[in-house]
C-alpha cells in the first residue's frame, strides 16, 4: 500500500521539472538530452544535491560542457583534472580542490549539474 | 539486382562487378542487351562507404559506369568523414559524390525496386 | 625503454565495437597504472578522419574521442604510413598517393592535434619488437 513504503524510498523519477517544463532524464538520472540544459537545469540539481552554487561551481561546469563538446566523452575525474590544470593550472586544476566544491564526488556531480551523461565507471 | 554493401573489403565486391578490362567483348555485349532499367545497382552502406573512392575509380577506368548505378547511403558517408578526403584527392570530387548520395527513404525505394536484393558483408 | 602494452587499432570508427573496444581497453589499462601506446593500422587509420560527423547514425565523434586520449595519459601514439599511403593509392592512383598521404597527416586528419608519430614499416617493427603484450582490435 502507498502509505506504508518506508520514507527513503523515493519514485523513481523520470523527469525534472524546469520552469514548468519536464526534462527527461536518463536511468542514472541525468538529464536524457544534453540540449536541454540551461543555468536552470544546473540549479534544479543543485538543489537535490544540497548544494549551493557559486562561481567556482559554475566555472567547472562550463568546463565540463566544454569538454563534452570537444572529446564527446563525458569526464571521470583523472581527465577532468588534468584538463582542468592544463587551463587553469594547479591551482583549480587538483582534486582536493574539485572535492570541496563538489563533496559527493566531482566528476559525477559536476556533469550531473552540466546535463552531460554520467561518466563511464573507472576500472 | 541491387547490391548493398556494409563490408569495405574491396575483394568481396569485386568478385560481383563486370570486368570490361578483361572481357571487353563480353561486357560490350552484356552493356548492349541490358536494358538502360535493368543495370547493376550498387548502395554503400555503413563501413561500405570507404569503398567508394576506389569504387568510383574503378569504374571511370573500366568505363563501367552504363552498367553500374553507383549510391552512397549519406547518413553513413556523414559519419565517416570522407567527404574531406574525396574533395582532397580530386577537386571535383566534392560535385560528384553529391549525385550519388541517397537518403534513407530513397535506399528503401531502390530496395523495393530492385530484385534481386544481395547483401554483402564481411 | 620501459615496459608498454601497445594496442593496435585495426577498424574503420563505426559499425563495428572493434574501434571503441581498442580505444576504451586503452582507457582501462592506463587505469590500473599500465603504459599503453596506440597505433592505427589498416582501416583504423580512417577514425582519425576529421570530418567525421556521425550524428545521423546516432553514433560519439571518434575523432573527438581520440583527441582526450593524451588526458588519459596515452601520448605515444602512431599511425603506419603504409596503411595511409595504400588507401590513398585506391583513390587516387599510385603516382599521386603520396601528395594525398602528407594532405591526411597535415590536414584532414587529428593526427596532428595528436602529435601521433608517422611510423614506417621498420619502426613499426621495433614499435612491435619492445612491447611488453600487443593486443589488436
Amino acid at each position: 500500500m502507498e502509505a506504508s513504503k518506508p520514507h527513503n524510498t523515493l519514485p523513481k523519477q523520470d523527469f525534472l521539472k524546469v520552469k514548468g517544463r519536464e526534462l527527461e532524464l536518463d536511468r542514472h538520472g541525468y538529464l536524457a538530452n544534453y540540449e536541454d540544459w540551461s543555468e536552470n537545469v544546473a540549479l534544479a540539481f543543485a538543489e537535490q544535491e544540497d548544494l549551493a552554487l557559486n562561481d567556482k561551481h559554475w566555472e567547472v561546469i562550463r568546463f565540463v560542457r566544454e569538454f563534452y563538446e570537444t572529446y564527446d566523452t563525458s569526464p571521470a575525474i583523472r581527465a577532468l583534472v588534468k584538463a582542468m590544470k592544463e587551463q587553469f593550472g594547479p591551482e583549480v586544476g587538483n582534486s582536493r580542490y574539485l572535492h570541496r566544491l563538489f563533496p559527493d564526488g566531482p566528476a559525477k556531480i559536476a556533469t550531473k549539474l552540466a546535463g552531460l551523461p554520467k561518466p563511464a565507471k573507472c576500472l | 539486382m541491387l547490391i548493398q554493401v556494409l563490408s569495405n573489403s574491396f575483394d568481396l565486391v569485386q568478385s560481383y562487378l563486370p570486368n570490361s578490362v578483361q572481357n571487353d567483348d563480353e561486357n560490350k555485349e552484356r552493356a548492349g542487351s541490358v536494358e538502360a532499367d535493368k543495370k547493376i545497382c550498387v548502395v554503400l552502406l555503413q563501413d561500405g562507404v570507404y569503398l567508394y573512392p576506389s569504387l568510383v575509380r574503378i569504374l571511370e577506368e573500366k568505363d563501367l559506369n552504363n552498367l553500374i548505378d553507383l549510391r552512397v547511403l549519406d547518413i553513413d558517408w556523414m559519419a565517416s568523414g570522407l567527404g574531406a578526403l574525396v574533395s582532397s584527392a580530386d577537386k571535383s570530387g566534392a560535385q560528384t559524390i553529391e549525385r550519388h548520395l541517397v537518403n534513407t527513404q530513397q535506399w528503401v525505394a531502390l530496395c523495393a525496386e530492385h530484385s534481386p536484393i544481395m547483401t554483402v558483408q564481411d | 625503454m620501459s615496459a608498454y602494452l601497445l594496442i593496435i587499432s585495426t577498424h574503420a570508427p563505426y559499425h563495428s565495437s572493434f574501434a571503441m573496444d581498442a580505444y576504451e581497453a586503452a582507457l582501462g589499462a592506463t587505469n590500473v597504472g599500465l603504459e599503453v601506446r596506440f597505433l592505427f593500422q589498416g582501416n583504423g587509420v580512417f577514425q582519425l578522419l576529421s570530418a567525421q560527423t556521425p550524428a545521423g547514425i546516432q553514433h560519439k565523434n571518434m575523432a573527438k574521442k581520440l583527441k582526450a586520449l593524451p588526458l588519459f595519459d596515452i601520448e605515444d601514439i602512431y599511425v603506419c604510413s603504409k596503411s595511409v599511403a595504400l588507401r590513398f593509392e585506391a583513390i587516387s592512383g599510385q603516382n599521386h598517393a603520396q601528395n594525398y598521404t602528407n594532405e591526411f597527416f597535415e590536414k584532414i586528419s587529428i593526427s596532428d592535434e595528436l602529435e601521433a608519430q608517422i611510423v614506417n614499416e621498420q619502426e613499426l617493427n621495433i614499435l612491435m619488437a619492445n612491447a611488453s603484450h600487443i593486443l589488436r582490435f
